[in-house]
């Protein structure tokens, strides 16, 4: 077992390492520098200066060089200075962290949770009212951009009922309570959530109703055991083992719904750090942000393997 | 099934048969076809699809209004027999933006469809055609662009080449394309051991040939599935991208930046009729390209007999 992740583990470095690269070229491609970003039209300098400070920051290097030099920077942990901001990007990333953690915690628990049951139900009830309504709302929950979500449940339940409020983490101007900080995660959780649920449902109700086939569920019917017992421990332990790929190739889907969210919702995460860096056209944190989100991917890959692994005997690690 | 099958594998001598040939009910197309009719599902979407296609292809001449001129006397009216879903604040008629910007959702869903299914197929098939060092650089490039964090790197990309709807298509249909390049590559590493293709290359067909006009065919199926529901997630990243403002820029209308536009609180609550239009008619076409593509999968399985 060990042997299988070490190796899962060696097969990613080569991955990220073309990731970089890539970030790399891609934030070169960008239109500006970090010299660029220091001058002003009110203030501008001579053209020498500009020269000067590049050749002190190595940005007159060839591309290679400057490769290696940021790589180096980037393996120390440090990704540079925010163009705009003029602070460490891992400042700011680091600041945004938990607001986006707590949103796309709760929607994914919730999404599991829910998306699991109804999947279970709407296979165990094939055929039933209960499953063609559920896989019709499936579908739906597929084909609704996450932002339109977004909007219909800001227009309802913030301006309309005003149950929960628009925008935000917590009511600015107050001490930090719990509660106001779970009434303004609800909403933005919610729209996470309900996407991914329908994802989730039904890929259960697809991976049940495979189960449901197979000759050792007829055999422990035949055995004339309780039907709970059949359900619990027959179906729904082996219907499991597929949905954990799915759970984890859904991580990276859930990051990308949480960059329209937090924009809608102004909820201070790296999703709305990263837009505004895009519209700014920050070039250190896009990089910094990317090759986060890089690494989010690649290790979630990798744990959904790994999970993989463990819950099906039957994959041989080597 | 005595005819080929899709997954014909290579160990079954069915594909060619030695003595009578047996009774041939239909061929493989007719029968994906007689199924899909069958799909009621797959039938209303492909109704409502091609009703939306009308409405944006005649934009201009079903519509009362110019899509851009304001009107400074009508600014933010609610639907009216004048303006069929009414204004926006500065008066232009939303009925002509919304129908107009149907066409930039679906040609943008097709454009970069076609781009990411050309770029499956042919990483694809060359890869499982030919198999050892290409097949291995070739999947290892595909892993890559697969791990990218797709929404991620596309808004970096577009931001990069500047947004447009030419950019987005561009984009889209340059990450799309990884997923479709491993079934075809799956297809064709059974296919190419298939005794019509062995016979091929006996007979001297050349490998192009043999790719194209022997091979290929027999995948069409599942690139097929795979081309619709790529159309239905290409529908959303364009709307999603327009909505960032990183897609189609103002003053061209999109579902997209209609959304971006109505997006403040004040205009949310004030004026419904500015983004519930776009925004459900995004829903009903991914919706309706999502029940054909489910058709389709259906009417093509091979294990299903219906």
């Amino acid at each position: 077992m060990l042997k299988y992740i070490i190796k899962r583990v060696l097969v990613s470095i080569p991955l990220l390492f073309a990731i970089t690269v890539v970030v790399f070229a891609l934030s070169h491609l960008m239109p500006g520098d970090a010299v660029l970003a220091m001058t002003t039209d009110q203030a501008p300098i001579s053209e020498e200066l500009i020269a000067i400070r590049r050749g002190q920051l190595g940005l007159d290097q060839p591309l290679p060089v400057q490769y290696v030099n940021w790589m180096q920077q980037v393996l120390q942990g440090n990704f540079g200075y925010s163009y705009v901001e003029s602070t460490p990007v891992n400042e700011m990333i680091a600041a945004r962290v938990l607001p986006t953690l707590q949103l796309m915690g709760t929607s994914l628990i919730f999404s599991i949770v829910v998306g699991v049951l109804l999947g279970l139900v709407s296979a165990l009830r094939q055929y039933s009212v209960l499953d063609y309504a559920l896989t019709i709302l499936g579908f739906i929950g597929v084909s609704v951009p996450v932002f339109f979500l977004g909007m219909i449940l800001v227009y309802v339940f913030a301006l309309r009922l005003q149950w929960f409020p628009t925008s935000g983490m917590r009511t600015a101007g107050e001490p930090y309570s719990l509660v106001d900080n779970l009434r303004h995660l609800f909403l933005p959780a919610l729209a996470l959530a309900i996407l991914r649920t329908a994802v989730f449902m039904r890929f259960t109700r697809d991976s049940v109703l495979e189960v449901l086939n197979q000759d050792y569920v007829r055999t422990a019917r035949a055995k004339g055991l309780r039907l709970w017992t059949i359900n619990w421990r027959h179906i729904f332990r082996n219907a499991m083992i597929p949905i954990v790929t799915v759970i984890g190739l859904n991580l990276p889907v859930l990051f990308a719904g949480a960059v329209f969210i937090e924009t809608i919702f102004q909820w201070p995460g790296i999703g709305l750090l990263f837009i505004g860096a895009v519209n700014d056209r920050d070039a250190p944190v896009i990089m910094g942000l990317t090759l986060i989100f890089a690494i989010i991917v690649l290790g979630s890959n990798l744990l959904t393997d790994i999970a993989y692994a463990l819950v099906d005997p039957r994959i041989a690690y080597d | 099934m005595q005819s080929q099958t899709l997954n014909a594998s290579p160990a079954e001598p069915s594909v060619v048969q030695i003595g009578p040939r047996p009774l041939r009910s239909e061929s493989l197309t007719r029968r994906a076809l007689r199924r899909f009719r069958r799909h009621r599902l797959a039938m209303f979407g492909l109704l409502v699809l091609n009703v939306l296609i009308l409405l944006s292809a005649l934009a201009p001449q079903i519509s009362r209004h110019s899509p851009y001129d304001f009107n400074l006397q009508a600014r933010a009216v609610e639907p009216s027999g004048e303006h069929w879903l009414g204004t926006d604040r500065t008066g232009r008629d939303l009925w002509a933006r919304v129908v107009l910007g149907g066409r930039v959702s679906l040609s943008v869903g097709i454009v970069a469809v076609a781009l990411s299914t050309t770029l499956g197929v042919a990483i694809g098939s060359l890869a499982g055609y030919f198999g050892g060092t290409l097949d291995m650089l070739l999947m290892r490039f595909t892993d890559m662009v697969m791990t990218f964090p797709s929404l991620i790197i596309l808004i970096t990309l577009v931001a990069v080449l500047e947004p447009s709807i030419y950019n987005s298509m561009l984009a889209i249909g340059l990450l799309s394309w990884p997923g479709l390049a491993r079934i075809v590559r799956g297809q064709f590493l059974s296919l190419r051991q298939a005794e019509f293709v062995t016979a091929a290359h006996c007979l001297g067909v050349p490998a192009w040939r043999i790719i194209l006009l022997h091979i290929l065919p027999n995948t069409l199926g599942p690139i097929i599935v795979a081309a619709t529901f790529g159309m239905g997630s290409a529908i959303l990243l364009e709307a999603g991208l327009s909505f960032l403002g990183l897609g189609v820029q103002p003053p061209q209308p999109s579902w997209g930046n209609m959304l971006r536009d109505a997006a403040s609180p004040t205009t949310l609550e004030s004026m419904p009729w500015m983004w519930v239009p776009p925004g459900v008619l995004i829903i009903i076409s991914v919706l309706s390209v999502n029940f054909i593509g489910d058709g389709l999968r259906d009417a093509f399985d091979p294990r299903s007999d219906l």
